[in-house]
């Protein structure tokens, strides 16, 4: 192959892999609220069964206690990242009529996320550890 | 008493009559069916309700032209969001509050029953204070009312799931795990389970009876549970006796003071129980026959072979000597 | 007009963005460019239709097929009231009904849900996104004989008296060798697994479809609305279809070879089906509600004469449905006896759910109310499904409240939700999408009269017949009963029950007959008889769809773009008949759906068919252990499958072609820009949630037992060994990477010699994995613990030795001369999957290495 060509073929590639990636991660970003909610509902749910498993029900009130309030501030962190990320989206992504409205939609997402992450908040501290 | 009163107005409100049963959720007969047959009722309201708005939203377009343009805030605000966000934030501590009793610790001097399923069977077994050996009985749970018993859960083979809807919800039993739930019966009676996970073949013969009564007569049933089955009487049970022997029924079966397998039910007190076969037939002793000759026939596939080659008195010298085990 | 462009992407000024500038149109304008358009899409005639390829035919087939097995299923459920219509009824005894409740439940969902709603999106979504076909044709092909063989396999055990009977959940251990013998179960696993494919084959093309192959200026903001939620359930697909593909492998694996994944009396763990199953499973509900909740959104904004209110809202709702659905599993395992905690995380979740599908509700009636609507045929079904939906949504509020669930888990209560759920939300909405789209395909009207007859049987009889059944579970009557006593008070409910689910039948019975009889008596249809505002009106579905691809500047282009269909007709788009004389349609980007590249489409062929039917002949002959049938099957079907690999990557001609409009696009691409690329992106996916789901199981019998597990006296893996097989299996993939660079340029002894290398490090580092694992004592049928490390190994030794075959097969193809610096995708292609097996394996080798250290 002529090496012109071959220059003007990679310079092809490349433009469209970033085009790529930027236009998977603007649709992924429009999810991310939920990201974060499979990961915060993961990590309470694991970590839940796994110490009730290795014993936290018969631990003492204060290790339970303990351990409740990590989850709490656990859940009160993944409820924190997703609402700065809608207030970012909404101060970055006003102008074009295509972005705003990804721009709703990742709101309305994050909106979602954040009842579902803080509903676990009820669960934390309405229901007894491990029984 | 004004809580009861409230309680029967929501009930006819909701619910046509004939709820009462000896299986029914509607009919609460032990805490932890009532609370959650409290918050059935609440639920039934509300959905009832969300359900006629949402019909007359959808049907007015229909029946009434317009011009002015649709408030779509209040749709999509009020309808979409507002609705189901602040019915549920209040539906869901309540939920959340419901149903603790049936997971709650008991007193260590409450009462505590092992429970075991088998493909198409239950066993209960008794604990007793004091390192005496456990009662057992099959196919029909004793309670004293108004204390709440530990029932600790446990499946032979297959899942089953336990299931007394009077008095609390369900709990599977899972093969390698031991599952516990506390359950309570408030007032005398007789109430029904039945597995409430599909087994296999005759999932749906496998029931058991609840009979919850005053706690003096269950201790008093409890002991005599424990004891050893009296000597037979009379000559034909004592042939029904040595026939229960002869033909191997006690490889599987055991009658307290005879050697016996657990492969199938204790018989130590079968002619007391209101039910054989796990629910499939009422009991008596012409059921008893029936159920030794065919059980087969009656419930294909369950672990008994059907006896039908015993002649006509063998089989009621059998049947006899069941029946007088009470 | 405004180009549509976004600026997180860089794009290229196109011609088509200049609409001022005159219109070259190179091709079209004249009877010559239609009839070469007629030529490439001619459908083949007679048994020439096999081999069709074209969406237009194969989703046909595909809805016909669907709907056959909704009537079989249907005929089950009819069955199985006539036997609980009276107490104690020996209509049918214990062993036909169990298989008739399992094989009404297996067929609806795998058989008749699933792969309709897929079908309805194969045959609507190509002409809906302004485009010509789907990405890949041939593999919709395939995925649709699959559906069909194996359909079929599954449906026919029912006369042999063979059919499954543990239910279409399947709980082991009562599905478990010892408890279940018979090759029954096999029906359900081999069978649905490869059904299951279909369905994955299905979900990668509409992803890549939706994706990449919009028309012209349809950005995401503009897709039609079922383009949406085709997305959202074809991503579900993707993420939950394998994790039952995982669970159905642990399970034959226990049940041929003895595997202990299930077997509670060797370590394994019978919940561990329950979470894989019902990952996939609830999901499993969304995915079949979605698509239909989709129909409906396209359907309502035509019959109430506006635009859907609350677009984005209704896109953020189908969006959030699709991921809060993963989180609601364990609302199936309630009463398993989990921590109370844990299962109410699941319940506040499960209620979080409601929200998106409050809003959803609310934008279609206020969507209702913005417009004028029309009561015809579809919309009445659409109003019947609005109704038993919302029943449907506030009973499933009920369920999701643990202790409620308590009581109605497995009793009749849940039967009803869930009728109402999937009979609401997805049956009703399919008749309405019958009435509206048949037209489209037929030419021909349905019977508004008849059509009004069939809704009130439907909806009289289903209401009458499911609504006092929630009564009856809470009456105490469980699920999957083939008999009851008369004295529990549940005769008459039941009595009541079987009469109406006959009106419901009979209802669904109209549907049919004015179905065939439209087909030679209906009234001819109008192009666009309902006025509706999307783009596959335009098309006639046509094998082609669009003479020519018109850009899209509206979200509803017919009502908004009056201009457009002369245009289109006119040759005025993009890609005017067929330039290069062959099946084409565009590629565009993501976001903002600037034209990119021409994809030429593969034209019908024997090769989809047939590998369909021989790969359906290899899982029968594995069902009945007819291994001679087996093997040759086996070999035909690898045969055409890689005859039908061979036959891609079509590099040539390397000028670009002139689109229309002034644009010329490039007919390959070899990078990311690529369909193919996409393709196997997207199944990469796929498949790294199988070996998530294996070492979930791995961990979960950890958690399940953490005292005992690993068992004692089993033997500790090393480090030295794992760290060689993972060296080795690094240098195989970098080497590979490598390969492709020194193939950029054209060094060709170069990269064959990095391929060899590459194939020489892969294969030594499965020899060595398998020394290290039968020489460490550990069985696979002893004990959970050994079972799980040889199913991780195992499954990454498959790996490797497919990256071995890869690295052969671009061997071949460079000795041939069929790899260049040109023409590269398949080393690309190949590359990814080296990519995708390097960290998976070396995070497996971690594990098992690592992890007996870190519990003991």
């Amino acid at each position: 192959m002529s090496s012109p060509d071959v220059a003007a073929v990679r310079e092809e590639e490349r433009r469209e892999a970033r085009e790529n990636v930027a236009g998977v991660r603007a649709l992924l970003d429009v999810a991310l609220g939920y990201f974060v909610w499979a990961a915060h509902f993961l990590i309470v749910y694991v970590a839940t069964a796994v110490s009730c498993q290795l014993g936290l029900g018969t631990a003492g009130a204060g290790t339970r206690t303990t351990f409740l309030v990590v989850l709490a501030l656990v859940t009160v962190a993944a409820a924190a990242v997703v609402v700065l990320h809608a207030a970012r989206r909404y101060r970055q992504q006003r102008d074009l009529p295509d972005r705003r409205f990804r721009m709703a939609v990742t709101i309305g997402n994050d909106a979602v996320a954040t009842v579902a992450i803080a509903w676990q908040l009820l669960a934390i501290t309405l229901v007894p550890v491990c029984t | 008493m004004a809580r009861d009163w409230r309680r029967f107005t929501l009930w006819t409100l909701i619910l046509p009559a004939g709820c009462a049963g000896p299986q029914s959720a509607l009919d609460p007969a032990g805490p932890s069916a009532a609370s959650i047959h409290r918050l059935g009722i609440w639920m039934y309201v509300g959905a009832t309700l969300v359900t006629l708005l949402v019909t007359a939203l959808a049907l007015v377009p229909f029946l009434r032209r317009r011009d002015r343009p649709v408030n779509r805030r209040l749709f999509l605000w009020g309808g979409g969001v507002a609705l189901p966000f602040l019915t549920l934030t209040a539906l869901v501590p309540y939920v959340f509050t419901v149903g603790h009793g049936t997971r709650a610790p008991t007193a260590p001097d409450r009462l505590s029953v092992d429970v075991t399923g088998s493909l198409y069977w239950w066993e209960m077994s008794y604990r007793r204070a004091g390192g005496a050996s456990p009662a057992v009985s099959a196919n029909e749970l004793r309670l004293p009312a108004g204390e709440p018993v530990e029932l600790l859960l446990r499946a032979n083979d297959v899942i089953h799931s336990f299931w007394v809807p009077n008095l609390a919800g369900k709990t599977d039993m899972m093969p390698g795990r031991v599952n516990r739930m506390v359950i309570q019966g408030d007032r005398p009676g007789i109430y029904r389970g039945q597995c409430a996970e599909y087994c296999g073949r005759q999932h749906a013969l496998m029931a058991f009876d609840v009979i919850v009564m005053p706690r003096a007569e269950f201790d008093a049933w409890l002991a005599r549970l424990a004891q050893p089955a009296r000597e037979p009487p009379t000559p034909q049970l004592r042939e029904g006796r040595a026939l229960f022997v002869d033909l191997g029924c006690t490889a599987c079966h055991t009658v307290r003071g005879h050697v016996g397998g657990r492969l199938g039910p204790d018989l130590t007190q079968v002619g007391a129980r209101r039910s054989i076969g796990a629910g499939t037939l009422p009991g008596g002793v012409g059921n008893i026959a029936g159920w030794i000759a065919s059980a087969q026939h009656l419930k294909p596939g369950n672990a008994m072979p059907s006896y039908d080659q015993l002649a006509g008195p063998q089989l009621r010298a059998l049947a006899a000597y069941l029946e007088s085990l009470k | 007009m405004t180009a549509p462009r976004d600026d997180t992407v860089t794009t290229r000024p196109r011609e088509w963005t200049q609409e001022a500038a005159p219109v070259h149109l190179p091709y079209s304008d004249g009877p010559d460019g239609a009839e070469r358009l007629y030529a490439a899409w001619a459908r083949p005639r007679r048994f020439g239709l096999l081999t069709e390829v074209n969406n237009t035919v194969i989703g046909v087939l595909y809805i016909a097929t669907g709907f056959l097995f909704f009537f079989g299923a249907g005929v089950l459920a009819l069955l199985m009231r006539v036997q609980l219509a009276v107490p104690g009824n020996t209509f049918l005894d214990a062993d036909t009904y169990n298989q008739f409740f399992t094989m009404h439940g297996t067929v609806m969902m795998f058989l008749f849900a699933v792969p309709i709603v897929e079908a309805v999106a194969v045959l609507l979504l190509p002409n809906m996104l302004g485009a010509r076909d789907m990405p890949f044709p041939r593999l919709s092909a395939f995925g649709y004989w699959c559906y069909a063989f194996g359909g079929v396999l599954v449906f026919s055990s029912l006369f042999f008296g063979v059919a499954p009977d543990g239910g279409w959940f399947m709980y082991p251990p009562l599905t478990s060798a010892a408890y279940s013998p018979g090759i029954n179960t096999e029906f359900w696993i081999l069978g649905l697994g490869f059904v299951e494919i279909s369905a994955l084959a299905a979900a990668v093309e509409l992803i890549v479809g939706i994706l990449r192959t919009r028309a012209p200026g349809m950005t995401l903001g503009r897709m039609p609305i079922f383009a949406w939620y085709t997305l959202v359930t074809a991503g579900m697909i993707m993420i939950g279809m394998p994790m039952v593909i995982a669970a159905d492998v642990l399970l034959e694996l226990e049940r041929a070879f003895g595997m202990p994944f299930y077997d509670a009396t060797r370590g394994g763990d019978p919940l561990l089906w329950q979470h894989l199953f019902w990952l996939f499973g609830h999901p499993e509900v969304y995915i079949i509600f979605l698509p239909a909740a989709g129909m409906v959104s396209m359907m309502v904004p035509t019959f109430a004469r506006t635009r859907q209110v609350g677009y984005a809202w209704v896109v953020m709702a189908a969006i959030s449905v699709g991921f809060l659905s993963f989180g609601l599993w364990v609302h199936h395992m309630y009463t398993t006896g989990l921590p109370l905690l844990s299962l109410s995380f699941f319940s506040a979740a499960s209620t979080a759910i409601a929200i998106p599908m409050g809003i959803q509700v609310f934008a279609w009636l206020a969507t209702l109310w913005d417009g004028k609507p029309v009561l015809r045929v579809p919309m009445l079904f659409i109003l019947g499904f609005l109704f038993i939906f919302v029943v449907g949504g506030v009973t499933g509020v009920m369920v999701a409240a643990v202790p409620y669930d308590w009581q109605v888990h497995d009793s009749y209560f849940v039967v009803a939700h869930f009728h109402y759920v999937l009979t609401g939300g997805m049956v009703f909405p399919l008749v309405a999408g019958l009435y509206y789209w048949s037209p489209l395909v037929t030419k021909r009207m349905l019977s508004e009269r008849l059509g009004r007859w069939a809704f009130g049987l439907m909806f009289v009889g289903f209401n009458a017949a499911f609504l006092p059944m929630h009564v009856t579970g809470l009456l105490g009557m469980p699920r999957r009963v083939y008999t009851y006593s008369g004295e529990l008070g549940w005769d008459a409910l039941n009595l009541s029950a079987s009469v109406f689910s006959f009106v419901f039948a009979a209802g669904v019975l109209v549907v049919a007959v004015d179905f065939v009889r439209h087909l030679r008596s209906g009234p001819k249809a109008e192009a666009n008889p309902w006025n509706a505002p999307s783009l596959e009106w335009l098309s006639g579905l046509a094998p082609y769809g669009f003479r020519s691809l018109v850009p899209v500047t509206s979200r509803y282009p017919v009502w908004e773009q009056p201009e457009m269909p002369g245009e289109i007709m006119a040759g005025r788009g993009y890609l005017p008949d067929a330039p290069t004389g062959e099946r084409e349609t565009l590629v565009s980007t993501l976001v903002g759906s600037v034209p990119e590249q021409i994809l030429r489409l593969p034209m019908p062929g024997w090769t989809a068919f047939v590998a369909a039917l021989a790969t359906a002949i290899v899982f029968g002959a594995m069902t009945v252990k007819l291994p001679t049938i087996g093997v040759a099957g086996g070999v035909v079907a690898a045969a055409a499958i890689l005859s039908w690999l061979w036959s891609m990557d079509r590099a040539f001609p390397r000028e670009p072609v002139d689109a229309g409009r002034g644009a010329v696009l490039p007919l390959y691409s070899a990078g990311s820009g690529s369909v193919g690329w996409w393709g196997m992106a997207v199944l990469l996916i796929s498949d790294g949630v199988v070996v998530a789901s294996f070492m979930f199981a791995y961990l979960f019998f950890w958690t399940a037992r953490p005292a005992v597990w690993p068992p004692a006296g089993s033997p500790f893996p090393g480090f030295i060994e794992p760290a060689a097989i993972a060296v080795a299996v690094i240098g195989a993939w970098v080497f590979f990477e490598v390969a492709e660079r020194r193939n950029r340029r054209d060094s060709r002894l170069a990269t064959g010699l990095c391929l060899v290398a590459s194939a020489v490090l892969a294969g030594s580092a499965l020899a060595m994995g398998w020394r290290w694992l039968d020489g460490s004592g550990l069985t696979p049928t002893a004990h959970s613990y050994g079972a799980a490390v040889w199913l991780l190994l195992g499954y990454m030794a498959l790996h490797v030795a497919t990256g071995i075959a890869m690295a052969l097969w671009s061997l071949a193809r460079l000795a041939l001369g069929m790899i260049d610096s040109w023409r590269c995708l398949t080393l690309r292609i190949c590359l990814l999957w080296w990519r995708f097996t390097v960290p998976a394996a070396v995070l497996t080798l971690l594990l098992v290495a690592g992890f007996p250290h870190v519990v003991a």
